[in-house]
């Protein structure tokens, strides 16, 4: 088992200093600031929602103090594979929506793109600003060892968790200003402002001047809001719901006091789904009729495109390492996490051979729901999984259980050793020749804070960490 | 500049909602102090059955309860979430609202509220007795001048102070007349009563739930006068919770979003048509035409106010009903002293009503 922290008896050196200050300040003090920033969470209003569990729907993502850090050189790799993953994600949903070459090529199968659920099919041949579909890409990624990284799976709809990165590390400033002293630790607070950039260079063609900006919410039931109006808020740009806007001819346009104003590019937080009650799901209401009527007529520029979720389906991520071949000419740098497609015969009986050994997913799964961990589960458990993949094996792939790397965390008033993965966020829009990535240093941390668990998700029971990365000098 | 509409709309029904749980506040403590005084036996189900009927409250209580008991009548107006102007909805609901727009208020609006709903919720519902009730009803009173407060010394004095100070003074012109049209037979009666007697202690109540018994001994000197009272409440320019004042501040906040948005509405004509008929009164002439009749017809037109400026300001909601026109004239009829004029709530957008489906 790797620990980010220490090498047998031996401190990693990025977490040098952070040790001597864990030995000095104790973990009975670190608790104290904990309940602290429990109390700053709570009256700030940093929550997520969960609805329909009993109990408060407002909770606080439990936040450790013990930071995740990263050297200069560890992250300047990760970003470097960041990036190119970033870039052959959005040539592949091009692709996807024009000639679908790489069908041609043989290299990924055709139903596995055209009957796939996440493939829209109102978006062939629209060409979005600056060719980009996906412009906020979140990618999980786990560590197994020194330079031993995995990508656990690419988010490219409307990744959350950027408000925890910005407001953990705001929380960590408030405790411990001393940590942050020396400015030996990258700042990520222009996030915001490199987003609004991204948003801005995508602008739709019939825009002429500077475009206006709006975050679309599906409202504060959603269990990200927060993250909406906090975005919302460090941009400067309106945070609009469904009702709030209206389409008429092919331009988008909000309510306002003072009558219509032009919305130009809308960062949208509604799946795909519910974004058009006219042109995809009639019972939505929370959505914009005719939206995507005006997108398609280039009034307005949907982030992300519609039909963007093909390219982190869970079936297509096996090809990923093929895409950036086949795209950009170059090899992966960042390695994808072995995984058998239960649709295929072969890797099929093997999963159902050694489902003891595996984590086997649902395709159309998320947020740690759908998943079987196979050396956590009963016999009964398994059982019931492999019947299930019996019956849908195209619903399934299976994966290794990944050592996770641990990390120090607080565990009462005590140190423990828990599961962490990161995501990073990659914002792509539009560059000199095509788009250009643009990157924060660090990312959000997600700990698992049970005991030997691996699921890191917030939903779950997960909590997170301020993630730091070193400038050159550390 | 302009605001969202729904954010406007936020604002107005927030500024309406604190101001209203302060009134809620105002009103049991009239109800606290008068059942602590001696009366005849009957007299103290009779204070509950006015604080309920000044809280516009009768109707919705005799649904779930039996008895007007001290205990119930604190339950139904501070802490039921059944009855939507309690002080428990009130503040959930301006929380709500102040949530959903919360990048138009300024941190420490938000922070103000947010605690006061925390707060709120740990405390609510508690037992009476013991003497908290009257600590509690402080602590409501002092959470929304807090929030009064920072809002004045913190926000922008754009349109979001104009649209939050709309709800407020509205709501505010609304609490006054029906707290004097519950205590109307009091000063209805013609013959002047002797001093010390239950009715002079019922105007006092009056004056004490707008807290304003010390301001009108300072405006009108010692002793109490009826026609001094109401004229205090209604006409008086300089209380802070006259229905003048109120309607001065509603014009003064109506003129500053003319100025803002360069744009007249006809809620600038209705405003100033009220304005203009509590200017040509007198006192005299309110109690010739009747206090109730007068107080009924201000409390309509406001509502028609009320709901001229939402749909001037494109409220969603006002867009959703626009074609479904209120016979304001009509509603400003006298009605029957017997008859309840509940309480104006937000309307809810279907949107709002169906929120449950909710997508990532």
């Amino acid at each position: 088992m790797y620990d980010e922290m220490t090498t047998g008896d031996s401190v990693r050196a990025p977490y040098r200093n952070i040790k001597r200050w864990i030995d000095e300040i104790g973990p009975e003090a670190l608790d104290k600031k904990r309940r602290e920033a429990e109390t700053i969470f709570r009256k700030v209003g940093i929550t997520f929602c969960v609805y329909g569990e009993g109990g408060d729907p407002e909770r606080l993502i439990p936040f450790d103090m013990i930071p995740r850090i990263f050297s200069a050189s560890e992250w300047e790799e990760l970003a470097r594979g960041i990036e190119q993953r970033a870039i052959a994600l959005n040539k592949f949903l091009w692709d996807v929506y024009h000639d679908a070459e790489i069908v041609e090529a043989g290299i990924v199968p055709g139903d596995l793109i055209f009957e796939n659920d996440s493939y829209q099919p109102l978006m062939k041949d629209i060409d979005p600003p600056a060719g980009v579909y996906s412009h906020i890409i979140g990618i999980d990624i786990v560590r197994v060892g020194d330079n031993d990284f995995y990508v656990l799976e690419d988010n490219c709809r409307t990744p959350s968790g950027v408000s925890y990165m910005l407001e953990n590390r705001e929380i960590m400033m408030q405790l411990f200003p001393d940590l942050f002293e020396n400015d030996a630790i990258e700042p990520v607070e222009d996030y915001p402002s490199k987003l609004y950039a991204t948003l801005r260079s995508v602008k739709p063609p019939l825009c002429e001047g500077e475009p206006t900006l709006a975050i679309l919410t599906p409202g504060p039931f959603n269990s990200a809001f927060y993250e909406h109006s906090f975005l919302a808020d460090e941009m400067g740009v309106e945070l609009v719901e469904g009702p709030d806007l209206y389409v008429e001819d092919d331009r988008v346009y909000m309510r306002t006091t003072t009558g219509p104003r032009r919305v130009d590019v809308i960062y949208r937080r509604i799946d795909d789904d519910y974004i058009d009650p006219k042109n995809f799901r009639s019972d939505s209401i929370l959505g914009v009729p005719g939206i995507f009527d005006a997108y398609r007529a280039g009034g307005v520029t949907l982030v992300s495109a519609p039909g963007a979720g093909i390219a982190d389906d869970k079936a297509i991520y096996t090809y990923v390492p093929d895409m950036i071949r086949h795209y950009l000419n170059e090899e992966p740098i960042l390695k994808n996490v072995d995984t058998w497609r239960c649709r295929d015969e072969a890797d099929r009986a093997y999963v159902l051979e050694n489902i003891a050994d595996l984590v086997v997913k649902d395709v159309h799964g998320s947020g740690g729901y759908g998943l079987l961990i196979g050396p956590h589960a009963s016999d009964a458990e398994r059982a019931a999984f492999a019947k299930k993949i019996e019956a849908a094996p195209e619903r399934y792939i299976a994966q290794p259980t990944l050592a996770l790397s641990t990390c120090p965390t607080l565990s009462g008033d005590a140190l423990a050793s828990r599961h962490v993965d990161l995501r990073p966020f990659a914002l792509v829009g539009a560059g000199e020749d095509g788009c250009s990535v643009s990157m924060t240093p660090g990312g959000l941390t997600r700990v698992a804070l049970r005991e030997g668990s691996l699921v890191v998700n917030s939903s779950q029971g997960g909590g997170v960490k301020d993630t730091w990365v070193l400038n050159g000098s550390g | 500049m302009a605001l969202l509409s729904r954010t406007g709309e936020s604002l107005y029904w927030i500024g309406r909602y604190v101001e209203r749980a302060e009134n809620m506040a105002r009103l049991l403590d009239t109800g606290r102090r008068m059942s602590a005084v001696p009366n005849d036996a009957d007299d103290e189900t009779s204070e509950w059955q006015s604080v309920l009927a000044g809280a516009g409250a009768r109707y919705a209580f005799d649904q779930s309860h039996k008895d007007v008991t001290k205990q119930n009548v604190v339950d139904f107006i501070a802490f039921s979430q059944a009855n939507p102007s309690s002080i428990v909805s009130c503040i959930a609901q301006a929380r709500a609202n102040a949530r959903a727009i919360r990048t138009a208020l300024t941190i420490d609006m938000w922070e103000a509220l947010n605690e006061f709903w925390l707060e709120l919720r740990a405390k609510a519902p508690m037992r009476v007795g013991a003497g908290e009730l009257g600590y509690f009803l402080d602590w409501v009173k002092k959470s929304c001048a807090l929030f009064r407060g920072v809002a004045d010394s913190s926000q922008l004095r754009d349109d979001t102070h104009n649209f939050l100070r709309l709800g407020t003074f509205v709501e505010r012109a609304d609490c006054t007349a029906r707290l004097l049209d519950v205590k109307c037979y009091v000063f209805d009666d013609r013959d002047e009563p002797v001093s010390g007697s239950v009715d002079t202690f019922q105007w006092t109540v009056v004056l004490r739930a707008t807290s304003s018994l010390r301001a009108y001994k300072w405006a009108y000197g010692g002793g109490y006068d009826r026609a001094n009272i109401v004229e205090f409440l209604t006409l008086n320019p300089y209380t802070p919770r006259s229905l003048a004042f109120c309607v001065e501040r509603i014009s003064e906040h109506l003129n500053r979003l003319a100025r803002l948005y360069a744009a007249r509405h006809d809620s600038h004509e209705i405003c100033a048509s009220i304005a203009a008929e509590l200017n040509a009164s007198d006192v005299e002439a309110i109690f010739e035409g009747g206090l109730h009749e007068f107080l009924t017809r201000f409390i309509a037109r406001n509502n028609w106010l009320s709901t001229q400026i939402a749909r001037d300001y494109n409220f969603l909601s006002a867009a959703e009903t626009a074609g479904v026109d209120i016979a304001a004239e009509s509603a400003a009829k006298p009605k029957s002293r017997t008859q309840e004029q509940t309480r104006v709530k937000q309307p809810l957008t279907a949107h709002q009503e169906n929120k449950s489906a909710v997508a990532s």
